[in-house]
């Protein structure tokens, strides 16, 4: 919701003025995870506690492997499957912020894991009107998971489409934009433009 | 022993705990850090590693070692490699920091592989536990988080 709020009061003006049925993503894209980039690493501390470790070979705990460089976590985590990385996520502050930084996203990316499905359900055949992410390797499905990407009221929303791994989904009223993998939503700001224009979609530039 | 191509010669590498190692240069030089040390024909005296101990050089050497043998077949060094990365989880920190630090990208790689497949399929409280990872929400946070994240302990 604070996401809505940044972006509407900065860029609602620019917004307004631009008739637009496919809305150019790439400047929502980037603020959607510039929100996570704020929250980075406390370095010295952690540098200090590696240190402390060297000393400790054999006795596991200091020597945790949960103690090894930012780049090297994220090398870890872009190895993992979608499902646990959520899990990953609800571990502490520090996984939460790497899980939820940008280049955390690039690496895994670059790593061509198995393509990842998003099917909404019907409403006739399921009223919850669940999403739900297929994850497949090679040319089997690895995992399935549930995923809610709005709290408030799903069963109104519809899905138009999704580009570049973001979803779009309309209440008919309002557009939101939703990144599954970092469980981020925003509302685009309201304009004239959705007044007459009843036809859009999710481009990339 | 491993065959080595006949004119390899020897380099000695310094430990931090002041252990001196002699390995062979075809060896070391997996190590991209000593490669360029070779290069630069600064490899004369013994190489000091001032972040890695001596028992972590000597697992990393026994890695290097195996791994420029041209003789092993890829299904032996995969075999051999599952086996290596069969360690406790503060010899697999030291091994990481030292595969980092003298950057070798394979031995990075096949650790980095183990530890996922060490959190992979794991639950949050499960992870904390294996790495000894203080959990750090506060309450609104960790509820916000259960919140969101229902569908993932599923």
């Amino acid at each position: 919701m604070q996401a809505c709020q940044h972006y509407n009061r900065k860029e609602k003006a620019k917004v307004k003025n631009e008739v637009i049925s496919i809305l150019s993503m790439a400047s929502i894209l980037q603020r959607l995870f510039c929100l996570s980039e704020k929250t980075t690493v406390r370095g010295s501390r952690k540098r200090k506690e590696k240190k402390k470790s060297l000393r400790n070979t054999k006795n596991g705990g200091d020597g945790s492997i949960s103690k090894v460089p930012r780049d090297i976590l994220i090398d870890v985590f872009s190895r993992l499957p979608v499902k646990t990385i959520f899990a990953c996520r609800c571990v502490c502050n520090s996984w939460r912020h790497i899980l939820l930084d940008p280049r955390f996203a690039s690496v895994r990316l670059s790593r061509k894991h198995g393509s990842l499905l998003i099917i909404r359900t019907f409403f006739h055949i399921c009223p919850q009107r669940e999403c739900y992410m297929v994850e497949f390797k090679a040319s089997n499905i690895a995992s399935f998971i549930k995923f809610n990407p709005f709290h408030s009221n799903p069963r109104a929303l519809v899905m138009v489409n999704s580009c570049n791994g973001l979803l779009c989904f309309t209440d008919r009223i309002n557009v939101y934009i939703n990144n599954p993998i970092a469980g981020e939503s925003m509302r685009l700001p309201q304009g004239d433009i959705f007044r007459d224009n009843r036809v859009f979609g999710l481009g990339f530039n | 022993m491993s065959l080595s191509p006949s004119t390899s010669k020897m380099l000695s590498l310094k430990s931090s705990d002041g252990k001196v190692l002699e390995v062979e240069e075809h060896v070391a030089v997996l190590c991209e850090t000593i490669k360029s040390l070779v290069e630069d024909g600064c490899a004369d005296s013994p190489i000091p590693l001032a972040n890695v101990d001596g028992a972590t050089l000597g697992n990393v050497m026994e890695w290097c070692k195996k791994h420029a043998d041209q003789k092993a077949s890829a299904d032996d060094l995969e075999d051999w490699d599952a086996e290596f990365v069969e360690r406790d989880q503060g010899e697999l920190y030291h091994l990481i920091m030292a595969a980092n630090y003298l950057n070798i990208k394979g031995l990075l790689d096949l650790i980095c592989q183990k530890v996922a497949d060490m959190i992979k399929g794991k639950h949050p409280e499960k992870i904390r536990e294996i790495f000894n990872i203080e959990n750090d929400f506060t309450p609104e946070q960790q509820e916000q988080i259960r919140k969101d994240n229902s569908w993932a302990f599923e």
